[in-house]
């Protein structure tokens, strides 16, 4: 089966997280300042691109999970909700039975709660567990590709 | 603004008839655990889940639904899940229980879903594994199939 990794156009205005070391739970940020996007009103898609370059799962027991959330509040401090996410680190405490570590993941991303309902505002944010958990990423959202 | 999502229904694409879970369980289709095949190379798509119940009375109820894929026809082994949608309670307090501040609760749900997993590996066959935890004796009831994307 052919491997094809995707390359898309990045535009920083769409930057979700900076390189920035992960610790803890966190929101993406750029700069050490919380990102939150503004996309508009109505229904946006598109993929979330994440270029994980280092987790530690030396330990067996280390996981990220990126949430892709969305709020009708700028601030993230009501209304806010986790619309898609994925978990990567050591196959002993993720869904499935393999690591899952560095490299290009795609998250597909659609601005929408139960029954269409859309909100405006756009984070990532991030959840580390385990001992020695180390975890560093570029995300940005992009249009959606054609495969 | 809202817009509830409609697709055309392929009964082919099918990944979960009405039924109860109330433990965690890969899902079923007419009692059978259900794999879809989605052949070689990549595919794009979105997974409709219409959640017609779901307990959320003791506020720790929590459902995970995982879309998974894998290279093994059985899912027998090299299982990677690529998407995941997180329903349940909000819990007593802000992050209490699902990441978030309010229910995601009963409604029509669209997963954007690709089959790939690191650096557009694409792996040829999917399921849904619904992921349960908390206080539970109903659970939840769904159904979910997988769309062409709008």
């Amino acid at each position: 089966m052919s491997t094809n990794r995707k390359t898309m156009t990045y535009d920083h205005a769409l930057l979700l997280h900076d390189g920035a070391v992960v610790t803890g739970n966190v929101a993406g940020n750029i700069a050490a300042v919380a990102k939150v996007l503004d996309l508009g009103e109505g229904l946006v898609e598109g993929d979330i691109v994440v270029d994980v370059s280092a987790i530690d799962v030396d330990q067996g027991d280390e996981a990220v999970t990126i949430g892709v959330e969305i709020s009708s509040v700028a601030a993230f401090t009501s209304d806010y909700y986790r619309v898609a996410s994925l978990q990567i680190g050591d196959a002993a405490v993720i869904t499935g039975d393999v690591d899952m570590t560095t490299g290009r993941y795609i998250i597909p991303f659609r601005n929408e709660i139960a029954n269409g309902v859309q909100k405006r505002y756009l984070r990532l944010y991030f959840n580390e567990v385990g001992t020695t958990t180390t975890f560093d990423c570029i995300a940005y959202l992009v249009k959606r590709s054609n495969v | 603004m809202s817009e509830r999502a409609r697709k055309t229904y392929d009964v082919d694409l099918e990944l979960k008839d009405a039924g109860a879970i109330a433990a965690s369980a890969a899902a079923l289709v007419d009692a059978a655990a259900k794999i879809l095949d989605l052949g070689t190379g990549t595919v794009e798509g979105d997974i409709i889940i219409d959640v017609s119940a779901m307990e959320v009375a003791s506020d720790d109820e929590k459902y995970i639904i995982h879309a998974e894929v894998s290279s093994s026809a059985t899912f027998a082994s090299d299982i990677y899940a690529v998407a995941s949608l997180i329903l349940g309670s909000s819990g007593t307090a802000e992050w209490d229980n699902i990441p978030g501040d309010a229910d995601m609760y009963i409604g029509r749900y669209v997963l954007p879903f690709r089959n790939e997993i690191v650096n557009g590996i694409p792996k040829r066959y999917m399921r849904l594994y619904t992921e349960v935890s908390g206080s539970i004796v109903t659970g939840i009831n769904y159904t979910a199939y997988l769309s062409k994307r709008n």
